[in-house]
């Protein structure tokens, strides 16, 4: 399965954000997606999310047999600042997701199995996700996520704010989640997209550029992506 | 669809029950006799469905009740209407309409809806359905016997106070399949700037002609307020049958909501922004005491418009209520 972007456009009045975005992204593979700030990564992902209308280009899924549209249920979308509601507890959440999906989940499991999964302590799990720490809710919105297991799964600046603990189980999560669909994480943070990522991709002046690992140690892959993404200044 | 009803009132019901729970906890005396994971005891959890259960049926009555009794019946009596039930008619045609415009529910943006279609994927038509469908039934059901109560004192016959309640659902039923068709049409869910000006003339219009008409001695006749009713009504079944086959829910508050996120987090950012710039930065600012007493001097200089202004309020509040007294 692949997913693939072709010529994607988007112009906020004069200034365009993404020019040209094209490229195909592979199952089983987790993407880094770099950038500067500002440079258009939570754009791009508002535009395949169709939170945002795209002033051209198109993207669809290839299973090999043509290209297949996207559906909302393809596609998962976890935010940098995750939002859960707030007057639901831990339990009552997971409990209300899988009962209105229970029809489609291949393999569903206990509540508190899933709660186990994503590290949520059972005296917590009764309480209102309004008092949960930021790190608890990103791990709801991730175990969202795994329970719905999407193709394509969108990560937004996934580990800004958590701690070193939360940090790593995150990434634990990710790297268990990814055989099955196609991840991509966008980040300014080039040692979270070195140590976790199988591929790199720099978003750069509005179009999407992957970055050649091989014969490159990790000194000389990260001199090479901050030279490409600071040539913009020379200019 | 019975599933769809069934998970989409539990989880408004849980919803809400939470919330009565976390607003008990928030009381200090109570705080302390309730329990840690109180959201958990069946005990309160009952205690709280109860009250969510009163708070449905009070909202069910008590508005339309004070809708006809202060609105309707009770502002006739300002007129030298000949014909009271003449009135009555006229002032309900147009504040229905009015009222279809005002309480457009089905495109009212909320963190409810939010969780539901969005965080939680339930189906955006099943659950907009569902959803629409019990607020109408709940509004069918408080209508009826206001309806027929008010309606039967103003000197309706019984057919024609139910033609009212039926009448006022046609009417939210037209207005939702009218926005329905402008967000096919336009394909998108918003126009804010358009929509504000052109709705708030149309309702400033509407109520100009229910208020404003009587009172020059001009008033719909009666056999003309029933045809509107009635065309309403029949309007009403058609734009059911139009609402149930729409099938962009899911895009249409996709859009919504989004927008209704980023205005919300801009408004936040914006109250936090202005908030800052009343605390005063000025670094000649300054104190000559020293220890607790500097400190608490530097805060009230830095905050002295935060402050003024509270103090003002609480004051000019205080003044109204003993000029009143």
């Amino acid at each position: 399965m692949k997913f693939v972007v072709e010529h994607l456009e988007k112009h906020f009045e004069k200034k365009t954000v993404l020019r040209d975005i094209s490229f195909t992204f592979e199952k089983g593979k987790i993407y880094g997606l770099l950038g500067r700030n500002g440079a258009g990564k939570t754009t791009l992902f508002n535009c395949l999310n169709r939170d945002m209308k795209m002033d051209g280009g198109k993207f669809y899924f290839d299973h090999g047999n043509g290209a297949c549209p996207t559906r909302a249920e393809d596609i998962g979308y976890v935010l940098s600042v995750p939002t859960v509601p707030e007057f639901l507890s831990g339990r009552e959440f997971v409990k209300f997701f899988l009962d209105i999906h229970a029809d489609s989940l291949p393999d569903p499991r206990p509540v508190e199995e899933y709660l186990e999964a994503v590290g949520i302590d059972p005296q917590d799990r009764g309480k209102l996700m309004k008092d949960y720490s930021h790190g608890m809710k990103n791990k709801m919105q991730m175990l969202i996520n795994m329970i719905a297991r999407p193709k394509l799964l969108l990560l937004d600046e996934p580990l800004t704010s958590l701690d070193v603990v939360v940090a790593e189980e995150m990434k634990r999560l990710l790297r268990a989640l990814k055989q099955d669909c196609i991840i991509i994480l966008s980040t300014h943070i080039m040692d979270l997209a070195l140590d976790l990522c199988d591929e790199i991709v720099l978003l750069n002046h509005g179009v999407l550029e992957s970055v050649e690992r091989e014969n490159l140690d990790s000194c000389g892959l990260r001199d090479k992506i901050i030279a490409a993404l600071a040539e913009g200044d020379h200019e | 669809m019975n599933k769809a009803l069934r998970i989409s009132f539990e989880l408004r019901n849980t919803y809400r029950v939470n919330a009565i729970l976390y607003s008990l906890r928030q009381i200090p005396i109570i705080k302390r006799c309730l329990p840690e994971g109180l959201y958990q005891v069946r005990a309160l959890k009952i205690f709280a469905n109860i009250l969510s259960a009163l708070g449905e049926v009070f909202s069910m009555f008590v508005w339309k009740i004070l809708y006809f009794a202060l609105m309707v019946s009770g502002v006739s009596t300002w007129y030298d209407a000949a014909d009271e039930t003449q009135l009555f008619l006229h002032l309900l045609v147009f504040l229905t309409i009015l009222g279809g415009f005002l309480n457009g529910n089905i495109f009212m943006p909320s963190y409810d809806k939010y969780y539901a279609m969005i965080l939680l994927r339930m189906d955006a038509k099943r659950y907009t359905l569902v959803n629409y469908a019990y607020m109408l039934a709940k509004f069918v059901i408080g209508y009826i016997p206001v309806a027929v109560w008010f309606g039967r004192r103003a000197g309706l016959p019984l057919w024609q106070c139910l033609l009212l309640v039926f009448f006022a659902l046609g009417t939210k039923l037209t207005v939702m399949q009218h926005g329905l068709r402008q967000y096919r049409k336009r394909g998108t869910a918003l126009d804010s700037k358009k929509d504000g000006y052109v709705g708030m003339a149309e309702m400033a219009a509407l109520a100009a002609a229910a208020y404003g008409l009587p009172a020059l001695g001009i008033l719909l006749p009666k056999s003309l307020s029933l045809a509107i009713c009635s065309v309403l009504t029949v309007t009403g079944l058609f734009s059911a049958w139009k609402i149930g086959k729409f099938d962009s829910y899911y895009e249409m508050y996709r859009e919504i909501l989004f927008d209704f996120l980023n205005q919300t987090a801009a408004a936040s950012t914006m109250t936090r922004d202005q908030t800052r710039k009343t605390i005063s930065a000025d670094p000649q600012i300054t104190s000559s005491r020293s220890g607790f007493e500097y400190l608490n001097e530097l805060f009230i200089r830095r905050h002295r418009r935060i402050l003024w202004k509270t103090s003002v309020r609480i004051t000019l509040v205080c003044a109204c209520i003993v000029c009143w007294a």
